[in-house]
């Protein structure tokens, strides 16, 4: 089955008391709860003169984090610190905290997308808004969004992209799997 | 990094005297609990524990591993405990905090030491294969009183979930998948259910559920864990104030009428849950 549309999307805000923002997004049976703390002190080893510094931290429903959640924490920090005006408030900390509720494809767009969320709920300076999604090429070479964990299991290639809302540039993109330059192209542009 | 904010001397005085005059920060009852929601999630074994502002989430999962040496006919109950700094943002991640370690000692002993759950029936080859069911309990915001939400959600969870049936043939072993054959349920004996109680003013006031700022001007603090038979599985404190041995029974009877209402609440969660699959299933 190849879908061309994201599973319903269920969105909630400012859940946690303690922290500065949270959003807890889900679509289908995805669920990510994340919450952003900043900016706040930050530690002296971590501190950096010209701008704030981005913790984030990954941590899976299940079992403690290891190196697929540290991966997942690379992409995020790496992708929103090209975003996050970061320079406004140096010598700071912003930290990030994603806790995946249940996983069911597609995971890193949905972490993109809740993080995207928990920062605006927190009021943290952007540039733009950023927007993960995940696709799939199939073995027919349809192409299809949003895949399940089951669909991602039959794929030829997984393609993961993360978008910036203002510039409409690719902030990051990571396939695997067999695939062509004319099908990233087109599923680049189909997801745009 | 943020700094956990000590509350003020005013602060303290005015929770102090409040509750002298028989008042709580939440218009609570002394001995009345917040809000419980319970909330179960599509996959089994999924749920997620509201109580006030304090917020949980338990995760339940199980898999094929080799028993321990010395008891071979026996299943592997397994308890993760983990705070993050969303739940307290002062916290430094991975290094747990002194009130995460007891509250996961509490929580270990209401579910393991008590013999809750059956753990001879998750064996399927003695010596060989049984199943870990792992649980795994996310701390997401902490507003006082984490052990009680905690042991719900858990409780929940572990009566929510269901493995994959398995049949037997000789040595050979098939799992079914969840969807050619029906799971099952877990043989849950009886529900610990912790009730805690925080002390103030050298143990002549107590209240139940404390809220986070309660527990931080308390000068202590006991976990009662009792079942619906009114049996007392455990009960936890940690130094502390000393107590009379009437605040204990008192406190113990209190408990006991506590669990009651909770251990309704999480059957009528459950109940619901199988409501709405059974229709699902029917479409």
């Amino acid at each position: 089955m190849t879908t061309d549309s994201i599973r319903p999307i269920d969105i909630s805000y400012s859940l946690l008391t303690r922290v500065d923002g949270s959003a807890k997004f889900s679509a289908g049976n995805s669920t990510v709860l994340c919450s952003v703390t900043g900016p706040a002190d930050v530690r002296i080893r971590d501190e950096k003169l010209d701008k704030a510094t981005l913790d984030v931290i990954v941590r899976p429903a299940v079992g403690v984090a290891a190196t697929k959640e540290t991966s997942l924490a690379y992409i995020l920090r790496t992708t929103f610190e090209t975003v996050i005006l970061l320079s406004h408030h140096p010598r700071t900390q912003i930290q990030v905290v994603a806790q995946i509720i249940s996983d069911d494809g597609s995971i890193i767009s949905h972490l993109i997308n809740a993080t995207t969320m928990a920062l605006l709920d927190a009021g943290v300076p952007m540039k733009a808004v950023v927007v993960g999604v995940g696709s799939l090429v199939d073995d027919k070479g349809r192409i299809s969004i949003d895949p399940t964990a089951d669909e991602v299991e039959k794929a030829v290639s997984t393609h993961n992209f993360a978008f910036d809302s203002v510039s409409l540039a690719v902030l990051y993109s990571e396939s695997t799997g067999v695939f062509t330059e004319e099908q990233v192209k087109s599923d680049t542009h189909d997801l745009w | 990094m943020v700094k956990e904010t000590e509350p003020s001397i005013p602060e303290k005085a005015f929770i102090l005297q409040a509750l002298k005059e028989g008042y709580r920060l939440d218009c609570r009852n002394k001995i009345e609990f917040r809000n419980i929601e319970i909330n179960l999630g599509r996959e089994f074994g999924h749920a997620e524990v509201q109580l006030g502002s304090t917020r949980v989430f338990a995760k339940v999962s199980c898999e094929v591993t080799r028993p321990y040496e010395g008891r071979p006919t026996e299943g592997i109950l397994v308890l993760n405990t983990e705070m993050s700094p969303m739940a307290i943002p002062s916290l430094e991640p991975g290094r747990p905090s002194e009130d995460e370690v007891l509250a996961s000692r509490i929580i270990e002993k209401a579910l393991k030491r008590s013999d809750a759950i059956d753990t001879e029936g998750l064996c399927i080859i003695a010596g060989e294969k049984v199943w870990t069911i792992r649980i795994d309990i996310h701390f997401l915001d902490h507003d006082g009183n984490i052990v009680d939400a905690a042991c719900i959600a858990a409780l929940t969870a572990l009566s929510h979930f269901r493995r994959p049936d398995v049949t037997v043939v000789g040595t050979d072993v098939t799992i079914h998948s969840l969807e050619s054959r029906n799971p099952v349920p877990l043989t849950i004996h009886h529900m610990p259910i912790c009730v805690t109680f925080a002390f103030f003013d050298n143990g002549n006031l107590f209240v139940v559920d404390p809220l986070h700022r309660e527990e931080q001007v308390r000068e202590g603090d006991m976990t009662l864990t009792i079942n619906s038979y009114q049996e007392i599985c455990a009960i936890s404190k940690a130094g502390g104030i000393p107590l009379e041995l009437k605040t204990i029974v008192e406190c113990s009877e209190i408990a006991a009428s506590k669990v009651e209402n909770i251990t309704a609440l999480i059957k009528a969660a459950l109940k619901q849950d199988a409501q709405k699959r059974f229709v699902h299933y029917q479409i």
